[in-house]
């Protein structure tokens, strides 16, 4: 028995100090990786835990605008308050995982922002129609601030999803 | 010739892992995270189904698409209590309470290894059904309930030991987990602190400011002053760098280990305070606490017995 815990040990700390020293992610498109993703649903065995590593100066901000039956719009606006209707305030930092995934690539943004459309038209049901646009900014650096740099969120997606 | 043998090193590597140790700062680790979980999902619960509905804001198809073949989805548990006659539109609340419940009998430790399993399998179930949602705080409540299905936690403080079907006695088992705890932990501010290290704005303080401001971080207060002390941002990235990086240092210097611990703390209630994420500092704090903890109590209580013998001597 502690022959194959020790076993199991030495596995497991030859894994993490992988993970550690990124190998696994260069691993990515080899048959290895069905045994990382398993790993990681055991226990994210290969997550190299870089929290705020990475740039985050980059900000996105997610604009719905809401056409109703009557012509009416609605602008619903996560730069201006709008928290998806999320009742606690652990609830809504959950979309900025989801804000980062719509801006990895094109296929989410077309993707999630369907599913995204689909919802607000299910929660709204007296508007027609529901155009999503995905603002992007890069935050001036603290100097740039102090030399009165200010920046402005630009469009870089839009969509317009119809109601049925 | 002198000759070199490997045996003493793999003797005291054995040794470092496998003496018996307390179980007590399992029945801690137990006892907290599965607290925390349940006070997690509760706060949670008013939005669960806008998470891991089926037409949630990423509904089950698309979520479905995005995880390995193999992983269950809250919809192969909904498609599981609909064969038993539970109601589509309360089965993910069937579901929640069921997660919440097991939690809870792994906060008292009853059935512990049970209950434990049963939490954990529950938690995959949710992290395949938000794939585009989970962050941080997931993925450590994930590896804790990890830890929690494999190690010994039952051994303190659980109705398991009341009721005779667990032995309260230190073991090797119990050295070994809380060793791989603390490890684990090692390896994740290593790795967190490495990481920063090549980034160039967490040397100048820009990653700090970015943080500080970030629209979607709003804490409440506007920290745009700190624009004019720059000195403030740039030595908090240096102190995050140093504190993290050497946790694994930090942690097992035993003059040290109350100070880092404490830090560690103050890292995360900053977190907490500016970036509005409690829950993910709450369990990097308890993490922490849990594999630690135990001896940074020891250390003070040694630290508090040497005054007292310093006091008495000076006094004779």
């Amino acid at each position: 028995m502690r022959k194959f815990i020790r076993t199991l040990l030495l596995l497991h700390f030859c894994f993490l100090t992988m993970a550690l020293f990124q190998v696994l992610g260069k691993l990515e498109r080899t048959n290895f990786s069905y045994f990382t993703a398993v790993m990681n649903d055991l226990y994210f065995g290969d997550w190299s835990f870089g929290f705020f590593s990475q740039k985050v100066g980059s900000v996105a901000f997610e604009r719905y605008t809401l056409h109703k039956w009557d012509s009416s719009q609605v602008v619903l606006d996560t730069q201006k308050g709008f928290r998806y209707y999320t009742h606690a305030h652990e609830s809504y930092n959950r979309f900025y995982g989801l804000s980062v995934y719509i801006r990895q690539d094109t296929t989410y943004q077309d993707l999630l922002s369907h599913t995204v459309a689909v919802r607000m038209l299910n929660q709204n049901r007296d508007a027609v129609q529901v155009d999503v646009r995905l603002m992007g900014m890069q935050n001036p650096s603290l100097r740039e601030w102090k030399m009165g740099k200010r920046s402005q969120p630009r469009e870089v997606y839009f969509a317009s999803f119809a109601g049925q | 010739m002198a000759s070199f043998s490997l045996k003493p090193v793999i003797g005291q590597i054995i040794a470092f892992f496998e003496t018996p140790q307390s179980p007590k700062p399992l029945g801690f680790f137990r006892i907290a995270i599965s607290l925390f979980c349940i006070v997690q999902a509760l706060l949670w619960l008013p939005d669960w189904e806008a998470f891991v509905g089926q037409y949630g804001w990423i509904q089950w198809e698309i979520t479905r698409a995005l995880n390995n073949p193999w992983e269950i989805h809250m919809e192969h548990i909904s498609q599981f209590l609909g064969a038993l006659g539970i109601a589509e539109e309360i089965r993910i609340y069937v579901f929640f309470w069921v997660y919440v419940g097991a939690l809870g009998m792994v906060a008292i430790g009853l059935l512990t290894r049970i209950f434990s399993v049963i939490s954990w399998f529950m938690h995959i179930v949710v992290m395949a059904s938000i794939p585009t949602f989970f962050y941080g705080l997931d993925i450590f409540v994930h590896i804790s309930l990890f830890y929690i299905m494999v190690f010994p936690v039952s051994k303190a403080w659980s109705l398991d030991i009341k009721l005779g079907w667990v032995s309260p006695e230190a073991t090797w088992g119990t050295g070994v987990a809380i060793r791989v705890l603390q490890i684990h932990m090692c390896f994740a501010y290593l790795s967190a602190g490495v990481g920063k290290i090549w980034n160039y704005e967490w040397w100048n303080g820009d990653i700090l400011w970015y943080s500080m401001t970030h629209p979607f971080f709003k804490s409440g207060v506007d920290m745009h002053w700190v624009a004019d002390y720059p000195v403030i941002p740039m030595f908090l990235g240096w102190w995050t760098l140093l504190i993290e990086t050497l946790y694994g240092i930090g942690m097992w210097v035993p003059r040290l280990r109350v100070f880092w611990l404490l830090n560690m703390i103050a890292l995360h209630l900053g977190i907490a305070l500016f970036l509005g994420l409690w829950l993910f500092a709450g369990i990097m704090i308890l993490l922490s606490v849990s594999a630690f903890g135990h001896e940074c109590l020891r250390d003070l209580k040694q630290w508090k017995s040497k005054r007292a013998q310093i006091a008495v001597i000076s006094e004779e």
